[in-house]
């Protein structure tokens, strides 16, 4: 139970976070 | 000695060119061809701002007008983005290089989340409603960080 909650914590974290720099790189290098 | 350097001339008019220029390393002096040199005439004469910096070992020199086509490299005023800020960029504003190796970094940790899921269920005794949640997180991490990392390579 543990170690789902913190994967699901920090995976999700890390999904999020990518994607949003992702989007903001796209957005700056307009590329 | 007589050498190359890059130099970029940047306008207000939105203009960004590139060019070689001969460089004097002695006196510093940067002797622009007739392209750069036209380019900056034509700004002065519309009335734009402009801008001319030379480039040389990854640092950014401003270039003073000393003659018409002739301009001196400040070396006192040499420019390089930090290392820190550097860093803040790649990972705040990645680049398309940058976000391909997001995309790869996205994709080993979703291959370990799958990996983690095989050995949790191979090792695993008794299926409690933990274990359960465990490795279902598990997998479905690995699924999203996958789908993450497609998105992040998708190289345009």
């Amino acid at each position: 139970m543990t170690l789902g909650l913190f994967v699901l914590i920090l995976g999700g974290a890390i999904s999020a976070f990518l994607l949003w720099a992702d989007r903001n790189g796209r957005r700056v290098h307009k590329d | 000695m007589t050498t190359l350097i890059k130099v970029t001339f940047t306008s207000t008019a939105g203009e960004e060119i590139n060019g070689q220029a001969q460089y004097e390393s002695m006196s510093g002096l940067v002797t622009l061809p007739s392209r750069l040199l036209e380019l900056v005439q034509r700004a002065r004469a519309a009335g734009d701002g402009h801008a001319l910096v030379a480039h040389e070992d990854g640092y950014r020199y401003p270039l003073q007008p000393v003659e018409d086509g002739v301009y001196q490299l400040d070396r006192s005023r040499r420019h390089r983005k930090g290392v820190l800020e550097q860093a803040w960029k790649a990972i705040t504003a990645p680049t398309k290089d940058q976000r391909q190796q997001s995309g790869r970094f996205a994709h080993t940790l979703s291959a370990a989340a799958l990996i983690g899921a095989s050995g949790y269920v191979g090792s695993s005794r008794a299926w409690t409603l933990g274990a359960m949640t465990d490795v279902l997180s598990l997998v479905g991490i690995g699924a999203v960080l996958f789908l993450v990392g497609a998105v992040l390579s998708k190289g345009d």
